[in-house]
């Protein structure tokens, strides 16, 4: 069963419309969804939630569809915004009360170790923590009511290398348990790369690329050649081109290159940005 | 849905609950403490409570809770429903504090007594805070941004402003009649108001839900149909309760103002008899037990709690008898409507000219009753006595204009009094009300109602009050057609003290328009000749008589103790100086004291700045 099924997803609003998004995350795999600002990831994540309400499409959280009558299915979905939404004047010890009587799981011993963790005052107020560490409670709110599938709009944004190292590593812990699953947008690729099992690309409401990591990263390589030999290469399979007095980078379908060309791995982030611009 | 409770109450202790606490605090100790017992500014702090409450709106908003609410296991109808348990409790602590307002302090009054009036003022508060909250609502859940608050601003004050005013017309008793025989004999208003306002609010509440589901077809629908289905249930229980009070005429009657038809109707069948049998021939001279059984046989058998008056089925007509006691005899006898507290109205001169040329001098007093059945009128007041050996009955009528805003003593009343001596029309006239500062008109002006005081004098100054209670000198006054201390034209009030010590009336003060003089022009010889009509020693029986006999009524009766614990009546009279031109110096007072039941002293006081 795939923790997540969006099939024709469509919102429209005046300057902006996601148009048709198709995608399914499986059962213990974690999809990045990775765009530039403005794409449609938050929009695309707030459908999915049911914070904001879709024009035409169809969404599935464990196969059953997203709607009204379906609260008792976000009992299993860990959410963290990109704005974490808690009351100002709450406290962490407010939170895990609010969170105790509405999460039929909720971990109240899990979600005080984890803000041992992240090193968060419990008594400190919500509007007097910095934004790395409001992000930090949000995580550990998703993380404690043993959710099955973890929905992240930009987690570690805010957050320094350190602790996203660490945040990382308990996402992944967190699929270990093979019914477990999490969809993650970020604009921090690199964070993505690390973690991932699927990759979607969307660029102004489209989604250009949804397949996965590994396939991505084999399907693509970069190579560096003179001009004249980038012309052999058929132009359908070249994603994007770099020219410079020394020389050619081009990323392009492994497929269409022969063993003459120097071939190199290509990243994620490359290949977004070749995506991106070719598209442009 | 317990999280989302505890998310408002958490909210509410860190931001609102110290100041809900002082302003709770506040009101209890002005309740308790304040002399004059005002408590509109506790009850526009409240106001301030209510808007702290809606505060919390955009709190949610401004931290990003109401997006991440809806990514928790709860439904649309379990968020909109958290809200409104939360909310509607607080936002009615604006209604508690009107009503607390309302009623605490007229029941620490020492003259606190039940008005129809009094519990349905918190009724009153209660469905306008109801409505108020059943709009405001849904407009701070759905409306982003500040403009939330701009509209809830507008039924905010709104519902102030409708209740305040709509509950001052019930708690002064310058309600309409018929509103106050709905609120006594309708008791069941109250649940049926309390009711509505709730079926108001389900049908919010309802109706939110469907709002918040969105885009949900089905969850939207299914809320949005028990919405409609609570919404006709109210408008049924409405539409019923109108049918109810239509059907059973206890809706105003448009030709006699504010008082309710079914009322009307009874009061018209229940005159008829009194003209067919005690207005067919004199009373004058019969024994008190001979008219009480006349009275019993046509209806008029409940006695008012002080003895002085017979109340007809519907209690809305009294006629009081007055034994002479030296013979034993009656002596007056007077009939008086409580249609005559709300005037006939409608009409403008010409038309009340009219229905007095239906009575002309020569018609036979049976004539006259037939015309006035005919007319569909009712007297305010039928007066009987023998005046220089001649029985004499004057049927009082008051109209008011179609200019008539329901102040007493407005110059949009008209009165039209028929004199009828022996049987037979003697005399019609037609006077008006008008405001104290006007010109003289007649021999006396109607600020002060005569007829009114001279029923006083008759019935009410002829023993001692201060060795009954207060509520039995209450009912004694009533009986005498004074509703809630004010005489029938309301130009006339008493006032019953009552002493604490000894738990009987300390002093009453009945006076006419304060202030008002009689406008009657004499000059000082004239006056000072006056005096000489009550001399020392005369029995007080005599002095009133006199007062008839010299065609004078006083404006201010106060009945007390003097220094040596003596019963004291004090009369006042005053008169106009010829060089009288309208301010308050140059007039002529009286003052007749009379101990124990005869005249003592009789002091004049002129105040004349041109002396």
């Amino acid at each position: 069963m795939n923790a997540i099924e969006i099939k024709n997803l469509c919102k429209k609003y005046r300057r902006f419309s996601l148009d048709s998004i198709s995608l399914e995350l499986p059962s213990g795999c974690i999809m990045g969804l990775i765009g530039e600002n403005g794409a449609g990831k938050s929009t695309t994540i707030r459908l999915i939630l049911d914070i904001i309400k879709k024009d035409s499409g169809s969404i599935k959280l464990f196969g059953k569809e997203v709607s009204a009558s379906s609260a008792k299915l976000r009992d299993d979905v860990g959410v963290v915004l990109d704005e974490p939404g808690f009351p100002e004047v709450f406290n962490a010890k407010n939170i895990n009360k609010v969170m105790k009587y509405t999460y039929s799981n909720w971990d109240e011993e899990r979600f005080f170790s984890l803000l041992t963790r992240f090193d968060v005052d419990e008594k400190k107020k919500f509007k007097a923590l910095s934004k790395g560490m409001k992000m930090k409670v949000s995580i550990a709110v998703a993380l404690s009511h043993k959710a099955k599938l973890l929905i992240l709009d930009e987690p570690t944004s805010g957050l320094d290398p350190v602790i996203r190292d660490e945040i990382v590593d308990i996402f992944y812990e967190f699929t270990r348990d093979p019914s477990n699953s999490i969809l993650i947008s970020s604009h921090i690729v690199s964070d993505l790369e690390k973690l991932c099992d699927y990759i979607a690309f969307i660029h102004k409401g489209k989604l250009l690329i949804c397949d996965e990591k590994d396939r991505l990263l084999e399907k693509y390589c970069i190579i560096r050649c003179s001009a004249e030999d980038i012309g052999k290469i058929n132009s359908d399979a070249i994603k994007s081109k770099k020219e410079s007095p020394y020389g050619v980078e081009a990323i392009v379908e492994r497929d269409a290159v022969t063993i003459d060309f120097e071939i190199n791995p290509v990243g994620i982030e490359e290949l977004f940005v070749s995506v991106i611009k070719g598209e442009k | 849905m317990k999280g989302l409770l505890l998310k408002e109450f958490y909210q509410w202790l860190k931001t609102r609950a110290v100041f809900t606490a002082v302003y709770v605090i506040l009101f209890i100790f002005s309740m308790f403490t304040s002399e004059d017992r005002v408590f509109t500014l506790p009850v526009y702090l409240f106001g301030v409570v209510f808007g702290l409450a809606l505060s919390s709106f955009m709190l949610d908003e401004k931290s990003g809770w109401n997006e991440y609410s809806r990514t928790l296991p709860c439904s649309p109808f379990q968020r909109v429903t958290a809200k409104y348990i939360f909310f509607v409790p607080e936002l009615m602590l604006v209604c508690f504090a009107e009503i607390a307002s309302a009623i605490i302090p007229q029941k620490l009054s020492e003259d606190f007594y039940i008005q129809p009036g009094l519990y349905s003022e918190a009724l009153v508060y209660f469905a306008a805070w109801m409505i108020c909250i059943s709009i405001t609502l849904p407009l701070c859940i759905f409306i982003k941004g500040n403009k939330k608050y701009a509209l809830a601003c507008i039924p905010l004050l709104l519902t102030f402003v409708v209740s305040t005013s709509a509950a001052s017309k019930l708690r002064y008793s310058v309600m309409p009649e018929w509103l106050g025989e709905i609120l006594t004999e309708k008791t069941w208003l109250y649940p049926v108001v309390i009711l509505i306002s709730v079926g108001i609010l389900v049908v919010s509440w309802l109706t939110s839900v469907a709002i918040e589901a969105g885009k949900d077809k089905a969850y939207r629908n299914k809320y949005s149909i028990r919405a409609a289905v609570a919404g006709i249930a109210t408008l049924a229980v409405f539409a019923t309760s109108i049918f109810n009070f239509y059907s059973s005429g206890c809706l105003p009657d448009p030709t006699f103002g504010e008082v309710s038809r079914a009322t009307v109707e009874k009061i018209k069948a229940e005159a008829n008899p009194y003209y067919d049998f005690m207005c067919s021939e004199s009373n004058m001279g019969k024994t008190h037990e001979e008219c009480v059984a006349v009275l019993k046989s046509i209806g008029y058998s409940n006695q008012s709690e002080s003895n002085r008056g017979f109340l007809s089925d519907s209690e809305k007509i009294i006629v009081s008898l007055t034994v002479d006691k030296e013979t034993n005899l009656i002596k007056h006898v007077s009939f008086s409507s409580k249609i005559n507290t709300k005037l006939i109205k409608g009409g403008v001169d010409s038309d009340f000219e009219e229905i007095a040329e239906n009575f002309t001098a020569g018609m036979t007093e049976k004539e006259l009753h037939a015309k006035i059945k005919e007319l569909e009128l009712i007297p305010s007041t039928i007066s009987e006595k023998i005046s220089k050996g001649k029985l004499q009955r004057t049927y009082y009528f008051k109209f008011a204009t179609d200019n008539f805003t329901g102040a007493s003593l407005s110059s949009d009343i008209r009165s039209v009094s028929v004199k009828v001596i022996n049987n037979v029309i003697d005399k019609v006239e037609i006077t008006h009300y008008k405001d104290g500062s006007s010109s003289v008109l007649s021999d006396f002006d109607t600020v002060l109602a005569p007829e009114e005081m001279r029923i006083i004098l008759d019935n009410f100054c002829s023993e001692n009050h201060l060795e009954k209670t207060t509520e039995d000198n209450k009912n004694e006054l009533e009986a005498l057609g004074f509703m809630n201390l004010r005489s029938a034209s309301g130009s006339i009030n008493a006032n019953v003290v009552h002493d604490e010590e000894t738990g009987l009336t300390d002093y009453i003060y009945i006076s006419g328009k304060v202030g008002e003089p009689i406008i009657k022009n004499a000059t000082k010889e004239e006056l000072e000749a006056l005096c000489d009509n009550f001399p020392d020693d005369m029995s007080e029986e005599d002095l009133i008589l006199k007062f008839h006999e010299l065609g004078v009524v006083p404006h201010e009766i106060l009945e007390s103790r003097n220094y040596e614990k003596k019963h004291k009546r004090n009369y006042e009279i005053t008169y106009l100086l010829e060089n009288y031109d309208g301010g308050d110096d140059k007039y002529y007072e009286i003052n007749i004291d009379v101990i124990e039941g005869k005249v003592f002293d009789v002091r004049t006081y002129i105040e004349d700045s041109a002396d």
